[in-house]
């Protein structure tokens, strides 16, 4: 035989092979239904009531068997088919109503661990008085994920490059967390994350409700300001700040911070709260130099990672940019015009 | 001897069952269904293998792409709100109503939003579909009357790989504007 008809069966041979491949992958699509949960290990279900009967079931669970609780399940069940988490136990937490709705009265904004994103979007006394709530939920996922996500998954979750948990850590946040022994934890939201993707919270503990603080006493305005590479993306940097102002003047012409609270967004191992920054906020009024030396340091302060969305170097870029913007429309939210 | 072995056996995996198998009722276009099975199944997977409501598309399986939109409503909300079925398992939907694209023609009329998506070419292939005509009439639910802005946005969890998305967009305002709702 000729090398050229060596070359060419050897040719065909590769052909064929590479076709059986693509068979094998296409009769595998033929049958989608199968794949879906084909990868979701074996489990069992519970849907508590309360949060009385949620105690009874989790006391009915031996001590060595893995349990999940699913929230609105919008990151737990992709990584479940995944075959990253194969809980043996699955604790629906949706029909749990001591964990669903929302108070505002009196000092603060109470939201059970169950609400979703889409009712405090509705919920126009929120998002009047929190602006930067409403910026952040409204570029969470999709409409779908919005209908069905929840806060305290959200936050239980851990997820470094979540939005809402940044949010919060601006608005200075408080969560309360059902242990499993009984008692009830009350900890700031920046001290409950803990690193990449792991929280304070035990495997049998619960996050029950975010109390986010209201001061009738001062002026404030908020945003949340992110960068996607498309629409539903993670964010590539995301910013939220939340700045309070004396609300009568005392003795000068402008008015000074009194307080105020930023969150960054795919900024480290965890959400992050951008400490420098605030600290330089606080005592002074608004003007274009501070918030260049705050942007600035809140740059200094992230590291971000390199990957498919952009560059370390990059990434800094944006967040002292998006600080800056976020600083500034804060700041016209509380109806006041940079110094 | 041998029987009460059998009965046993068939005890037992009586027992095996109802630990992993899960019983519940929900509503799937305006139908009472009693179902019993894995709680690790799927809506998506429920709908179409199950009970062979095959307008529900899968595409991405990762809630990406939105093909598998339906309308569901839970005992404790007043109104439907459009959610990825692969995104959900089946039992989560206990006492719920779901409506998916079958749930919407009478006989062979076509409702109005279908019907709107006709005249107004938002389709090429058609795949997306479904799930665009209950995402929209999801959107409808939450807002009466949303800008294109507005429909963009809420829209945009749902991908049209022909890029029919002019036609789409055109389709939805043309529905807002007659006043569609899920019930027409």
């Amino acid at each position: 035989m000729t090398r050229a008809r060596l070359d060419r069966i050897e040719f065909s041979k590769v052909i064929l092979n590479r076709i059986k491949v693509a068979m094998r992958d296409m009769s595998v699509r033929a049958f989608p239904a199968s794949m879906g949960s084909a990868e979701i290990a074996d489990f069992q279900y519970r849907a508590p009531a309360s949060l009385n009967e949620l105690r009874r079931v989790l006391r009915s669970i031996p001590r060595r068997s893995e349990v999940k609780f699913i929230a609105g399940g919008m990151s737990l069940i992709p990584t479940m088919k995944l075959g990253l988490v194969s809980p043996s136990f699955l604790i629906d937490l949706n029909q749990t109503k001591d964990l669903k709705g929302w108070t505002l009265e009196g000092r603060s904004l109470r939201v059970g661990s169950m609400a979703r994103y889409s009712d405090i979007l509705e919920a126009k006394r929120i998002t009047r008085l929190f602006p930067e709530l409403e910026d952040c939920i409204s570029q969470i996922g999709d409409m779908q994920v919005r209908n069905r996500g929840t806060i305290g998954g959200a936050l239980a979750h851990g997820d470094p490059s979540g939005d809402l948990s940044s949010c919060m850590i601006a608005l200075g946040a408080v969560l309360k967390i059902k242990r499993e022994k009984g008692s009830l934890d009350k900890i700031p939201v920046e001290e409950f994350f803990k690193g990449f993707f792991s929280t304070s919270l035990g495997a049998r503990d619960v996050l029950t409700e975010v109390e986010v603080p209201l001061d009738s006493k001062l002026l404030r305005g908020g945003s949340y300001l992110k960068l996607e590479r498309t629409a539903g993306d993670f964010a590539t940097v995301g910013v939220g700040v939340s700045l309070w102002f004396e609300k009568r003047l005392t003795g000068t012409n402008a008015r000074r911070i009194v307080r105020a609270g930023i969150g960054l967004t795919s900024a480290g191992d965890r959400p992050l709260k951008g400490r420098r920054g605030e600290k330089l906020l606080v005592g002074s009024p608004p003007s274009e130099e501070l918030f260049g030396n705050v942007s600035s340091a809140v740059a200094e302060e992230t590291d971000p990672s390199s990957d498919v969305r952009g560059d370390k170097e990059f990434k800094k870029q944006m967040f002292r940019v998006f600080a800056k913007r976020a600083l500034i429309r804060s700041t016209e939210r509380a109806g006041l015009r940079l110094g | 001897m041998m029987l009460l072995k059998q009965s046993r056996i068939k005890k037992s995996a009586k027992r095996q069952k109802s630990l992993t198998e899960s019983s519940y009722g929900l509503v799937v276009n305006g139908l009472q269904r009693n179902l019993s099975h894995s709680p690790k199944l799927l809506l998506s997977d429920c709908l179409r293998d199950l009970l062979g409501y095959t307008g529900v598309k899968m595409g991405c399986e990762t809630s990406n792409c939105g093909a598998c939109t339906v309308l569901t409503k839970f005992p404790d909300s007043k109104d439907y709100r459009a959610v990825k079925s692969c995104s959900l398992f089946a039992v989560q939907c206990s006492g719920a109503q779901v409506v998916t694209v079958e749930g919407l023609a009478k006989g062979n009329d076509l409702s109005r939003m279908q019907e709107i998506f006709l005249e107004e070419r938002g389709l090429q292939c058609g795949y997306c579909t479904p799930g665009f005509i209950m995402a929209g009439l999801g959107l409808l639910e939450k807002n009466r009357n949303p800008s294109e802005g507005e429909i963009r946005h809420e829209l945009s969890g749902n991908l049209c790989r022909c890029g029919a998305y002019m036609g789409i967009i055109s389709a939805i305002k043309k529905a807002a504007s007659e006043g569609v709702s899920l019930q027409m």
